[in-house]
């Protein structure tokens, strides 16, 4: 293997600009940069828009994709997103044309090339994860670099569905490109396209679909940019605008970060299922803050393993931008002159830094705990009491459960698909001065949304027999964390769907609440078979619409099979329930401080439980008018202030007893050695 | 711990419910300004510690399933650390078993001082 990826990673810092584009963005004038980056902005929004019309896979519906420009030596200048980290993965596949292509005679760079890419050691994410570039050329130079990326589901892996929980090696991914060119003279090339279709032969037509809508993207983005700006104000005004708006980013971070606690941070988080087995592994950060420079050290973390739960580093660096692009820096243009601030070290062998011939594929479901991390990391730095706190935060759930499915459907077309309805409504945290939105969010798409269910049902196989509420499926605390949903797709008008589910979260949550609040809870895998469900509804009898009631009561006489959430592939036949879950967000601060009318309001609009509200918030109330009584809710409080501090023990005697613990062996073959998670044997692959 | 009457003014709060005695160099309460210890060390070692069943806080939806909506206190276990002067839950842990405490927290307090004096 040829790819030095120490070198992707160095590629996240900005390259030197040049004497000329320094001189550029000096000539600007007052209101140039007001005016102009607002105007490519709306043009990458334009071009996002294009995308979703253009696309037909359920990410694309669910704007969990980016569209961003770079400069002409590769680094990002800003984007339209979607999904942030996408912007990031996009900088080394693109400098990686850059610097070993361009002058390659076999290759090149010419006006209306195309270029594709999907292989995360090139510096991607995984290889559903698939970007087209295009150079911007006037007069004979490259202006600028344009790219739109998005997650398409199918792959032509051993799994349908693009994320084979049982690969465990990269050759069981399926297709995955080296960055290559795929279209020229402003064409696509008709061999390249057909070696593509033939990688997915489940879904061909999806696949064609999606490539071809990053591909009219991306042009529509070049015209844009070449006859509302260069063309209109001249190539040099347009180099001096784009590296101004580096500039910003860069500058805007760099005062934002100099503002916070300076000092040592740190984290650890940890998952269970490393794929094809339950298995604990860990997360360990340490964040050193010093003035406006960050360094974020991984070591500690797990080593890497023989299942699909590993990562490469950029796509592990890259995912910090999920965070700070759409929290501390929201407001900022997203270039990678944020990364110039900040430093990693992710050590090799380790689980964010895997030997080549890893299965990569879950990176998006390890890389949940960089988002964790670095959210708490973040936010214990920023407190600072004579501000409104408006970013300090608790983690978002970051589970998106990804369930994806793969069959003929209704009108006889193979089609494969990941559904956005449980990515798209995981809550987020509680929060310094307010509590997580509920079923609020993709974590690795802020602005993403859940696609129409009709269009779904219309396309797709099956339909949607309850999408609700999870009760009480949030962290709890004085602002507690956004709750998820509950979600069962039903196999309808044809005799089988296969599904697979692509989650953890079973054994244990990824995430850590913030001073004081708590994590969320688990989330089973949940499956109901062999149902008498569609003879209920063919009589007109009583449907179930709640799993908690389906779980208990066992309303349906059906088979209920309660397993991990990582599920293999699977089929399932008419009238079977795929039953999901989405997380719900951290708690933020102690129970024992929330608003008790917040809580009555909570289970009133069946965000928690009565149980709830007496063990975990203490609260004294009706039950029938969810009427609280003040004064003994302040006295059941104190009180169990008390029973907290006659229960507990000094650090030292705790200690003491805690050290004597440990997990047992089987729960800890894949978390290397006890405690410190350092690599004890070689991994051998199949 | 510490009497609470050696609070100076010179206070710098760093968290919901942490603040830094910078005369003194000293964690204490952000609510009952209780001293929790050196502010060179890690603040969860002045603090009183309970180490709880996850099922306390997550109860299983289900009864003896292995995947219950509530963690698998094999795993991992809560750990909570309270004031020792007011009971407030300054922080909690989900760590295995025996898993080391985090120092989350190390500032840097010429910095602090420098700063809230400047």
């Amino acid at each position: 293997m040829t790819v030095d990826r120490d070198q992707l990673i160095d590629w996240l810092d900005l390259e030197e600009p040049s004497s000329d584009e320094l001189a550029c963005m000096d000539d600007l004038e007052h209101g140039d940069y007001e005016i102009y980056s607002e105007r490519l902005r709306l043009i990458l929004d334009e071009g996002m828009d294009v995308f979703v019309r253009s696309g037909v896979s359920q990410f694309i519906a669910a704007r969990d994709l980016a569209v961003a420009i770079y400069t002409p030596e590769g680094d990002l200048v800003d984007s339209a997103a979607g999904a942030y980290l996408h912007v990031v993965t996009g900088v080394p596949p693109l400098k990686y044309v850059i610097n070993n292509f361009a002058d390659d005679e076999t290759v090149g760079v010419e006006p209306g090339d195309v270029f594709y890419a999907n292989d995360a050691l090139y510096g991607g994410i995984h290889n559903p994860d698939q970007i087209a570039f295009m150079p911007v050329f006037h007069d004979g130079e490259i202006m600028a670099w344009v790219s739109a990326a998005a997650h398409t589901t199918e792959t032509g892996a051993i799994e349908p569905g693009g994320m084979p929980i049982s690969a465990r090696t990269r050759h069981d991914e399926g297709m995955k490109l080296s960055p290559i060119k795929i279209g020229e003279d402003y064409k696509l090339k008709s061999d390249m396209v057909e070696m593509q279709k033939n990688f997915i032969s489940r879904a061909p037509r999806m696949h064609e679909i999606d490539l071809r809508a990053r591909v009219t993207t991306c042009d529509r983005v070049r015209r844009r940019i070449k006859e509302l700006i260069i063309d209109k104000k001249g190539p040099d005004f347009f180099k001096g605008l784009i590296r101004r708006n580096i500039k910003e980013s860069q500058e805007g971070a760099k005062r934002r970060i100099d503002e916070w606690n300076d000092g040592t941070f740190q984290t650890v988080h940890f998952a269970d299922t490393v794929g094809y087995e339950d298995g604990l592994w860990r997360l360990k950060a340490e964040m050193e803050k010093d003035g406006p420079e960050i360094h974020i050290d991984y070591s500690g973390t797990s080593p890497e393993n023989d299942g699909s739960f590993n990562t490469q580093p950029v796509a592990a660096i890259a995912h910090t931008a999920n965070y700070m692009f759409s929290v501390p820096f929201h407001d900022l243009p997203k270039s990678n002159g944020t990364y110039d601030l900040i430093d990693f070290d992710i050590p090799k062998g380790s689980i964010l830094y895997p030997d080549p011939e890893a299965s990569t594929v879950q990176a998006v479901m390890v890389n949940q705990v960089i988002m964790d991390s670095t959210t708490t990391l973040f936010s214990r730095s920023m407190y600072d009491e004579d501000s409104e706190n408006e970013h300090v935060t608790a983690p978002m759930a970051n589970t998106a459960p990804g369930y994806a499915f793969g069959a003929e459907n209704q009108h006889g077309e193979p089609v494969a698909d990941l559904m956005s309805h449980a990515l798209n409504t995981d809550g987020t945290g509680g929060q310094a001065r307010r509590d997580g939105e509920d079923e609020a969010i993709f974590p690795w798409c802020p602005f993403g949304h859940a696609s129409n269910m009709e269009f779904v049902e219309n396309e797709y196989p099956f339909t949607h027999q309850y999408f609700r509420h999870g009760t009480d499926s949030c962290g709890h605390g004085k602002h507690r964390g956004g709750i998820g949903m509950q979600i069962a797709y039903m196999m309808h008008h044809v005799p089988v769907v296969e599904w697979l589910s692509i989650c953890h979260n079973s054994k244990l949550v990824t995430g850590q609440g913030l001073f004081g609040g708590y994590a969320p809870r688990t989330i089973p895998g949940i499956t109901i078979t062999d149902s008498d469900l569609k003879e209920r509804m063919a009589n007109g009898e009583y449907v179930p619409d709640d799993l908690i009631e389906l779980l208990q009561d066992r309303t349906l006489d059906a088979d209920y099979n309660i397993t991990s959430h990582v599920r293999e592939s699977k089929p399932y036949e008419n009238g079977d329930l795929f039953v999901g879950h989405s997380g719900g967000g951290c708690g933020y601060g102690d129970a024992l401080e929330r608003d008790p009318d917040a809580v009555m309001e909570d289970i009133e609009n069946d965000r928690v439980t009565h149980r709830s509200a007496k063990e975990i918030y203490q609260i004294e109330y009706d039950e029938e008018t969810l009427t609280v009584d003040e004064e003994a809710t302040e006295r059941r409080r104190e009180e169990f202030r008390q029973q907290r501090l006659e229960e507990a023990q000094s650090f030292g005697g705790f200690i003491d007893e805690w050290e004597e613990k440990r997990p047992d062996d089987e729960i800890l073959e894949n978390y290397g050695s006890w405690p410190d998670g350092e690599k004890t044997e070689p991994v051998m692959r199949q | 711990m510490g009497e609470t009457d050696t609070t100076t003014n010179r206070t710098k709060r760093v968290a919901e419910y942490l603040e830094v005695d910078l005369t003194n160099e000293q964690w204490q309460c952000a609510r009952c300004t209780e001293t929790l210890g050196p502010a060179n060390e890690n603040y969860k070692r002045g603090c009183l510690v309970n180490e709880r069943n996850p099922r306390e806080v997550h109860p299983p939806i289900l009864e003896d399933e292995e995947y219950s909506f509530a963690p698998d206190p094999d795993w991992v276990r809560i750990v909570e650390f309270y004031c020792p002067g007011c009971g407030t839950m300054i922080e909690n842990e989900y760590l295995p078993p025996g898993h080391p405490i985090t120092n989350d927290t190390q500032l840097d307090l010429e910095k602090l001082k420098e700063e809230h004096d400047g």
